[in-house]
């Protein structure tokens, strides 16, 4: 048995792996994190890494695995307070894409499409290779079957996880393995586990992903679907698109809750290079982003190509790219270079500091932000919360970032944003009007905000009573019997049923086990035990009902979580087949 | 009441649907008291040799002018026309003259012509059709799905085939509505419609067992289906795109020589978790398909292709257990759509929704009622009235 009161575990596996300064999901790993605990106090809030395939608790100020887990491995030989690794550690499959990745890239161009090829063939056959392994360790009577998952060959768990507790993950789970344990944790530990969805990208644009990605990813949210009680969602737009998803493959219609993210308001500008320092001492626009097809920065180059092709050069400021490039833009770069037209109008910056970047943001004449699909769009909300006008593309969750005090625009309509483009940089006063709106009536959404929004949907998730229903054939176990589809069905005397040894919350509970076919002697006792059957918590004799059902209702309390909760049933005499068992927490 | 029935399958250890409707056809002859003969030619190396059955004419088919790899059944029925040698052949495995001959599916039913005439002097034959479905609407969507070059004049081929017999018949059994509605559009002679049952079973602890073992006691959904092409195209269609329906600790087993097939289709490669929960049984035995279908928790009848009516739709209707099937699976069975426990979908995303709603919901208990509603689907009751039929058109004047 252990403590009453539920505990939050948040799984800071990303954030611990990290060892850059913190954007994009990992920010929101570590304000959540920190948020939370001050929301719930430190008595009721927990962190935890998965670490050799458990989770294990560590410590903020003295970071090391907790020696008090009940069921977790001895700390491993690295400990945490270790010199830090040079990179974070990846998941086996995520590490050979690297190298692979890293090997293409390091090939000289001309011999790149050859090293392509030979990397495709060696993918399939390393497919193929572990089909075939897998068949061939299926049974023999399957022609295909699916290998044990991970939670079905071993146990689980690790920390002091108690039924009723919260796990909240909302790192970057899909570059991690434990995601494959939500379902079973749920199922068998009784834990409430909290997840995250940013976007699917990968699922509905895998054209700007390094690879194929749509499959893993469709699978990913499945999997997550199912073993979650709740997902966050950083915007409508990927709510929308995580239900859309699940209803169109038939996974778990998950709840969900949108947080809004907190804007990085950038305030310091106090040191700044000569050379930025010259680069905004002359009018330019922004557009802060990695440099990525999804992105969208042609459509930007292609309306400064307009532009100057109908002689408005002049009247144009610069056009300031900051981010670093990434895949499949290297055409559009070598475009960018060699363009006569727009000669010396855009620049690329890379690895600027957080005050450089205020500063590029402070005194640029307007925002910039033409991506093809956002999960959300950090960016249009730092620019406005510095009181920039912003021209933005209107998909995805674009218009939920800027409301309206931005001007959305097609992103595939290069004449839309040359002419916003102009329109902005020649007519001043229309900018100066469109900034001080901005700056009246933007609201900056706070972290803190972000955090108690999650918060509030913690604590209503804490208040879900815990229901399950069993079915004997599948989730018990039986001594005298025969499983029969759900059913457990026996004739002779012993124990016809046992099981299923879960945890289960702290409460009141009310449990109904239904028989539905039994013969006129049947004689059997139904019994609730835990603490490996030592500790009985109710009993009671088969009853016959009228019109051929039968079964028993029985009722207790459990003032601790327990972690091996069993109903039984001894056969006396007579035949028997129970069908069902429901159990309901009281309110 | 002399009844010679002719086919391309013998009835001797009947798997697929169309052994299984043929064995129920004589059955029900034979209960009524008459004489039956069966005979034919092969349609398949796969079958074993049978009294009264020509071998498959493997080496005779190899011509293109029959039709090629993929449409045996349409060539058989242009080398049994053409009079030669499989035609005397055949004749000689004919040791009565029968009063009618019962053609099963329309491939054989020239040669009964051809037959009917040359015995004419001696006595009247009366020829019955037994459609099992519109086949040159399944000619086209299986030809056309294998992107077959001569997929237009093949089904065309079929077609002709068809309307004969229909036209030609002194009377057609259907086994769907729609079917009858579709051979009324093209012919007057007496219509009878005599859906597809099923033998009642029931699974024995050894069958139980058997299943058990296959599905590891997980909560399962049941596939059954032949190497019949209309079976992988569905599941095909309806499980591609990604498969949620399932949760970790659930399956899904397909029983039959579909698995064999749908083993070797790219969906498996290229839909999200399909493989993940997924137990390809292949062939098993009678005993451990009735185990299967006693303990499956819900049965999936994916077929979007193909009419005529499905033995399998019958068998999960008499198992008892949540049914998510499409309309065309569900054709002939029409009066259960919206009874307990039995989901119609159609479009890939409400079928695997539907799947994921029954594998959680409790399992189906069919109260009294229920279960005696059902019992229209077994054959006794499909084919009660069909020897009455057959016998009145032998009765009648030519």
């Amino acid at each position: 048995m252990s403590s009453k009161q539920p505990t939050v575990w948040m799984n800071v596996t990303t954030s611990h792996n990290w060892q850059r300064p913190a954007v994009g999901v990992v920010r929101v790993e570590k304000e959540l994190t920190e948020g939370l605990e001050r929301l719930i106090g430190s008595a009721g809030f927990k962190r935890c890494v998965w670490r050799e395939n458990r989770f294990v608790e560590v410590h903020l100020a003295a970071p090391a695995v907790s020696q008090t887990a009940v069921s977790a491995p001895p700390p491993p030989t690295s400990a945490l307070d270790e010199t830090p690794l040079l990179f974070p550690l990846l998941p086996k499959k995520a590490a050979l894409a690297a190298m692979a990745q890293a090997a293409l890239s390091l090939t000289p161009a001309r011999l790149r499409p050859f090293a392509n090829r030979a990397l495709l063939s060696a993918k399939f056959r390393l497919g193929r290779y572990l089909q075939n392994r897998a068949r061939a360790t299926a049974s023999g009577t399957a022609v295909y079957a699916p290998a044990p998952a991970h939670h079905e060959s071993q146990p689980i768990p690790g920390v002091e996880f108690k039924a009723g507790d919260i796990l909240v993950s909302v790192g970057l789970d899909w570059d991690h393995p434990y995601w494959r344990s939500f379902a079973m944790l749920r199922k068998v530990y009784g834990l409430k586990v909290v997840t995250c969805c940013y976007d699917l990208i990968p699922v509905l644009y895998p054209q700007y992903c390094v690879s194929d990605v749509a499959k893993r990813f469709t699978g990913y949210f499945i999997d997550v679907a199912e073993g979650s009680d709740l997902t966050l969602c950083i915007s409508k737009q990927s709510e929308r698109d995580l239900k859309n998803l699940l209803s169109d493959v038939g996974g778990v219609d998950v709840p969900t809750h949108i947080f809004p993210l907190g804007d990085n308001v950038i305030a310091s500008e106090s040191k700044v290079s000569p050379a930025i320092a010259q680069l905004t001492a002359a009018p330019y626009v922004l557009f802060v982003s990695t440099i990525e097809r999804r992105k969208n920065h042609e459509v930007l180059y292609r309306a400064y190509h307009l532009l100057c092709a109908r002689g408005f050069k002049d009247q144009l400021p610069k056009l300031v790219f900051v981010g670093m490039p990434g895949w499949g833009v290297s055409e559009l770069l070598k475009d960018i270079e060699l363009d006569p037209l727009t000669q010396g109008m855009i620049v690329q910056l890379n690895h600027v500091s957080d005050s450089e970047l205020a500063h590029l943001y402070k005194h640029s004449e307007f925002f910039l932000f033409p991506s093809l699909y956002e999960g959300w769009g950090l960016p249009v909300g730092e620019a406005l919360a510095l009181g920039k006008a912003v021209l933005c593309s209107d998909r995805g969750s674009l218009p939920e970032v800027g409301g309206d005090l931005v001007t959305y625009l097609d992103p595939w309509v290069p004449e839309a944003w040359a002419d916003e483009i102009l329109r902005l940089s020649t007519d001043k006063a229309a900018l100066a009007m469109t900034e001080a709106n901005v700056r009246a009536n933007y609201k900056i959404r706070e972290w803190k905000d972000s955090c108690s929004s999650v918060h509030i949907a913690l604590q209503s998730l804490q208040q879900r009573l815990f229901s399950q229903m069993l079915s004997p054939g599948y989730d018990m176990q039986t001594e005298i019997g025969q499983h029969a589809g759900s059913a457990l069905i026996g004739d002779k005397s012993g124990w016809l049923m046992r099981g299923p040894q879960r945890a289960i919350p702290a409460g009141t509970y009310q449990v109904r086990i239904d028989c539905n076919d039994y013969s006129s002697d049947v004689a059997a006792i139904f019994s609730v035990v835990s603490g490996s059957s030592t500790i009985e918590h109710a009993v009671g004799d088969m009853e016959v009902g009228n019109g051929g059902d039968g079964g028993v209702t029985l009722h207790f309390t459990l003032s601790e979580a327990v972690h091996d909760i069993e109903f039984r049933c001894w056969l006396s005499s007579g035949r028997l087949s129970i069908n069902n068992v429901v159990i309901d927490q009281a309110a | 009441m002399r009844v010679l029935v002719l086919s391309q399958y013998p009835v001797e250890e009947a798997r697929h649907g169309g052994q299984l409707r043929l064995r129920g056809l004589i059955e029900a002859y034979k209960s009524a008291g008459h004489d039956v003969a069966l005979a034919g030619v092969l349609g398949g190396t796969g079958y074993p040799e049978s009294v009264g059955f020509l071998p498959h004419p493997t080496g005779a088919l190899s011509k293109p002018k029959y039709g090629g790899i993929g449409n045996e059944d349409l060539g058989i029925a242009r080398l049994l026309s053409e009079g030669g040698d499989y035609y005397t052949k055949l004749v000689k495995k004919i040791e009565v003259i029968p009063d009618v001959i019962h053609v099963e599916q329309p491939w054989l039913f020239a040669f009964a012509q051809m037959y009917a005439k040359s015995v004419h002097d001696q006595k009247v034959v009366k020829l019955v059709y037994g459609s099992q479905n519109v086949e040159f609407v399944l000619k086209r969507e299986i030809l056309a799905a294998a992107n077959h070059p001569e997929t237009e004049e093949l089904t065309e081929a079929v077609r002709q085939l068809e309307l004969s017999a229909v036209r030609e018949a002194d009377a057609v059994i259907c086994v769907s509505q729609s079917d009858v509605d579709w051979v009324k559009q093209h012919s007057d002679v007496p219509v009878h419609l005599a859906s597809n049952g099923i033998s009642p079973s029931s699974a024995d602890t050894a069958g139980i067992e058997a299943a058990n073992q296959l599905t590891q006691k997980h909560k399962f959904g049941l596939f059954c289906g032949s190497a019949h092409q209309p079976n992988v195209n569905g599941f095909a269609s309806m499980f591609g795109g990604g498969f949620g329906s399932l949760d970790h600790d659930q399956r899904l087993v397909i029983a039959g020589a579909a698995g064999y097939l749908i083993n070797a289709h790219p969906v498996l490669q290229t839909s999200s978790k399909l493989t993940d929960n997924l137990i390809i049984a292949g062939m098993v035995s009678d005993q451990c398909l009735a185990g299967l279908l006693a303990t499956a928790h819900c049965i999936v009848l994916p077929i979007t292709q193909g009419g005529g009516t499905n033995l399998k739709t019958a068998e999960a209707l008499w198992a008892g257990k949540h049914i998510v099937a499409t309309k065309v699976a569900m054709r002939g069975f029409e009066a259960f759509i919206g009874t307990p426990g039995v989901t119609v979908e159609d479009s890939p995303g409400g079928f695997k929704r539907a799947l994921r709603r029954a594998m959680q919901a409790p399992a189906l208990i069919l109260s009294d009622a229920d279960r005696q509603a059902r019992k229209v689907v077994l054959w006794e009751a499909c084919l009660q009235n069909l020897p009455a039929f057959v016998e009145n058109i032998v009765g009648r004047a030519s």
